[in-house]
């Protein structure tokens, strides 16, 4: 753990905040015993601690606002989607009608993500055996190279950051999907190995959860958002690799979205 | 329980967080109520692994970082010359002030990155490792923040005891 706190000032947080092993705690109350400064600094925030109960404590039993409850209320943007039409027809066509739209539904989600993930595979078979070009933009420009992409793709768009999972950022490059600009980014790590993000406006008008797909000897990773579709693409990375990957580019380009 | 009634049952807590994060009443319960619809809407893409409660504390916490980004770009586009920058921006804000306790005048002039992480142990009792998870940076970084964070409240607090005892002389 790198920290610039001096040890002793945050034994005694984490000692505060019940993060300590027994033994750990035993020994900090011996040295409590012997340091005022410690204890003075312990009941401030004891008093902080407080003071913070007191003044947002009581937000917690305050009457519930109906711009709160219609929220938690709301049927999902994507069930609506789908299930409003058909509840129109079912009036008249009853089960028959469900059944078709959950069909076509069924079908069509699947289609249109499997089409994604064969575009992201693509564009990752064809660029990651690039030697001398495989990026248009270098890492090196890194900011210069999310600027761009963020402009074409009319949203915010970083590199995630996988370095603490041992894959360097290559660089990007533009590439379209259904004539609209799309993204690649590469990543390679010791072992040469690379791996490819894919993110393209999602034009199917549906959401999917995590889906994996080995094809050809390559692991994909996508998930269709309400606007954009992402796809994480590797040839010598497993399924049990790949997905937890996919899960820190998620949570990361979930935090650009805001 | 399903994810629904799951998500009512933390409410409380993702209320009391976002006022102590916000400080104003109106934009706290937006920020719930935006936080619930995301939660409604990215449902699919939670890990059932994991906790819901720093999930739904992830996404109330991303969606104040990015609002807090766009008034500031908003008060830049406004101030346009440059003139008078803050003028608009920090009038409303100390004329709500007067009602609001001494400690939650101390966390508004905390530094952000360090009032969360203060909220999240302090008055969310989160462990330092599951607020890491929600800030997105190490465990020692949210070490050094909460140090510094209870460090000025400290300071921030002495320091308007005497203000207001040489006001009252």
């Amino acid at each position: 753990m790198t920290t610039s706190l001096p040890k002793h000032d945050w034994i005694l947080h984490a000692y505060f905040d019940g993060e300590l092993e027994p033994s750990e705690k035993m020994l900090v109350e011996q040295e409590l015993a012997k340091d005022h400064d410690a204890r003075v600094a312990l009941e401030a925030w004891r008093r902080q601690n407080e003071a913070l109960q007191q003044a947002f404590g009581p937000v917690m039993s305050e009457p519930l606002p109906s711009s709160i409850s219609a929220a938690l209320a709301a049927r999902p943007a994507v069930v609506r989607r789908w299930f409003v039409p058909a509840a129109a027809v079912a009036a008249v066509l009853a089960i028959l009608a469900g059944a078709y739209v959950v069909y076509i539904t069924l079908a069509s989600g699947t289609a249109g993500g499997k089409v994604f993930a064969d575009t992201a595979l693509s564009a990752h078979v064809v660029y990651s055996a690039e030697v001398r070009h495989p990026v248009e933009v270098a890492a090196a420009e890194k900011e210069h190279l999310a600027t761009w992409l963020s402009k074409r793709l009319g949203h915010k768009i970083e590199p995630p950051d996988l370095s603490r999972q041992g894959f360097e950022l290559v660089g990007g490059r533009l590439l379209h999907e259904d004539r609209k600009p799309a993204a690649q980014f590469m990543y390679e790590d010791a072992g040469k190995r690379r791996l490819t993000v894919y993110v393209a406006a999602n034009s199917t008008s549906r959401e999917t959860s995590f889906r994996l797909q080995e094809k050809l000897g390559y692991t994909t990773c996508y998930w269709l958002d309400e606007d954009s579709g992402y796809a994480v693409v590797a040839s010598e990375l497993k399924s049990d690799e790949l997905l937890p990957l996919a899960r820190i580019i998620y949570e990361s380009f979930e935090k650009q979205e805001g | 329980m399903d994810f629904r009634s799951e998500i009512a049952s933390l409410i409380p807590h993702l209320r009391r967080f976002a006022r102590a994060l916000a400080g104003d009443a109106s934009l706290a319960d937006d920020l719930v109520q935006d936080c619930i619809e995301r939660a409604l809407r990215k449902q699919h893409l939670f890990d059932e692994t994991r906790n819901l409660k720093t999930w739904l504390f992830t996404i109330l916490r991303n969606l104040y970082i990015s609002g807090l980004r766009r008034s500031a770009h908003e008060t830049a586009a406004k101030s346009g010359s440059g003139m008078g920058v803050s003028d608009d921006a920090i009038m409303p804000e100390q004329e709500s002030r007067l009602a609001l306790s001494d400690i939650a005048l101390a966390l508004d002039r905390l530094p952000s990155a360090q009032r969360e992480v203060l909220l999240l142990i302090a008055l969310e009792d989160l462990s330092y490792r599951e607020v890491a998870e929600i800030t997105g940076v190490p465990v020692g970084t949210v070490m050094s923040r909460l140090s510094r964070a209870r460090g000025g409240l400290r300071a921030i607090l002495d320091d308007s005891d005497a203000t207001s005892l040489r006001r009252i002389k």
